[in-house]
């Protein structure tokens, strides 16, 4: 199991510092919601899309793509069925294939979620798990929070292999033929494990220093070159899309 | 224990069980037709509210389930996903209590975990435009589903774990 999506890259928005990348990811999902155009709609699914094919590849672009390409394909199947009231494109033997409005709610539907989808994992790609956890910090998300979220992501890739390494042992208790796993015995034993390992980690945590006063390390990040330029450009193309929408 | 102990056990319970719910969530994932998933997500909610309480259940329910969805590729499901569990989680375990032998209390809080967890994606992905209520409701039987076995293998899971791990009292919110 793989907890990080980041793939390495140097491109400009690998190098977009994680504090705007995280506010433009948010104005832009808002601004999503927003959209009253087609050619806003069109903005919205097409801008993530390009910048995620100039950062990490066509390649990864169509990984992320090709999951949401069947809800698509439902989408654009049903719904010009159902929305039949209002303007008639399309009709076969006076039955309104597709309406105008139709149109509309399925073009409006996969520019939100396309979009959406689409900055969310361009964010993920592009930033490492602990660089989002300090820019979260950056904009004082509660210490406690942070260092939560941070174990969460530490704890997923960890309990991940437990449950190979469990699935792997369980599956030789079989009958000899049989292949597969026990569900309920494999998913007992990593949550037994699972519990175990809480009180260590509070002890751990105690070890550390948590709860001392005083900070024990500097988690501020730098500024790095252009940095206002990044954030000028991070608030740009979101607000801009709201005056155009 | 001193109150930053018990704080540090807190973070360690709620990091550790919203670990285990995003995990049980990415090891099994059935494909639907509307681009989501089925999975052990509402066992490992179910489990953790009935072993943990329903403030625990509701921070790791809400939090693993969003988590899963952002890291397993959905991550336009992580707030629906956040807001449905984390309900989901905080009911059964506030109807469960601190004695889930009731067998009245299991059943009720298996069919509020079912009508949450179908009722709740429902609304919630035509509410925030996700998707329309037509398509939504091809989810229902689906979620109706994996909410109902998921309740009952998070029962199972709770008696197990309960009698292979004795202090669970001691580290319960």
């Amino acid at each position: 199991m793989n907890v990080s999506s980041y793939i390495y890259g140097t491109s400009f928005y690998h190098r977009f510092d994680i504090r705007p990348k995280l506010v433009s990811t948010l104005l832009f999902c808002a601004a999503a919601f927003l959209m009253e155009s087609y050619i806003g709609f069109m903005v919205v699914l097409v801008l993530p899309l390009a910048v995620m094919a100039a950062s990490v590849g066509a390649r990864e672009t169509w990984r992320c793509w090709s999951r949401l390409l069947p809800l698509f394909l439902i989408l654009l199947a049903f719904i010009p069925l159902q929305a039949r009231d209002g303007d008639v494109l399309v009709s076969i033997n006076g039955f309104a294939v597709a309406t105008r409005e139709g149109v509309w709610m399925v073009v409006r539907i996969v520019s939100r979620l396309g979009g959406i989808s689409c900055a969310l994992m361009l964010l993920l790609l592009t930033e490492r798990n602990e660089n989002i956890i300090r820019g979260l910090r950056a904009f004082h998300i509660p210490y406690a929070a942070a260092l939560t979220a941070s174990m969460i992501l530490r704890f997923i890739p960890y309990l991940g292999m437990l449950f190979s390494a469990i699935r792997d042992s369980m599956s030789l208790r079989l009958e000899e033929g049989k292949r597969g796993y026990p569900v309920l015995p494999s998913i007992t034993a990593l949550a037994v494990a699972a519990i175990r390992m809480i009180p260590e980690t509070a002890a751990s945590l105690e070890e550390r220093g948590f709860g001392r006063k005083g900070r024990s390390t500097d988690d501020r990040l730098p500024r790095p070159r252009g940095y206002f330029l990044q954030w000028l450009i991070g608030a740009i193309i979101p607000i801009s899309l709201l005056i155009v929408r | 224990m001193a109150e930053r102990n018990r704080t540090a056990l807190r973070i360690s319970l709620v990091a550790v069980m919203t670990a285990v719910v995003a995990v049980f969530t990415l090891i099994i994932r059935i494909p639907s037709p509307i681009g989501g998933y089925i999975s052990l997500c509402d066992a490992a909610v179910t489990f953790v509210s009935y072993a943990f309480g329903p403030l625990t259940g509701l921070i790791a329910g809400g939090l693993g389930s969003a988590f899963a969805d952002l890291i397993g590729g959905f991550p336009q499901w992580a707030l629906v996903s956040f807001i449905v569990h984390g309900a989901e989680a905080l009911l059964v375990g506030i109807i469960a209590g601190k004695d889930i032998s009731s067998v009245l209390r299991r059943v009720v809080g298996a069919v509020i975990a079912v009508l949450i967890v179908s009722g709740g994606y429902l609304l919630l992905t035509t509410l925030f435009g996700l998707t329309v209520f037509s398509e939504a409701l091809l989810e229902v039987p689906g979620n109706i589903a994996q909410s109902a076995v998921g309740s009952v293998v998070g029962l199972l899971l709770y008696s197990a774990v309960r009698k292979a791990y004795r202090g669970l009292d001691a580290i319960r919110w």
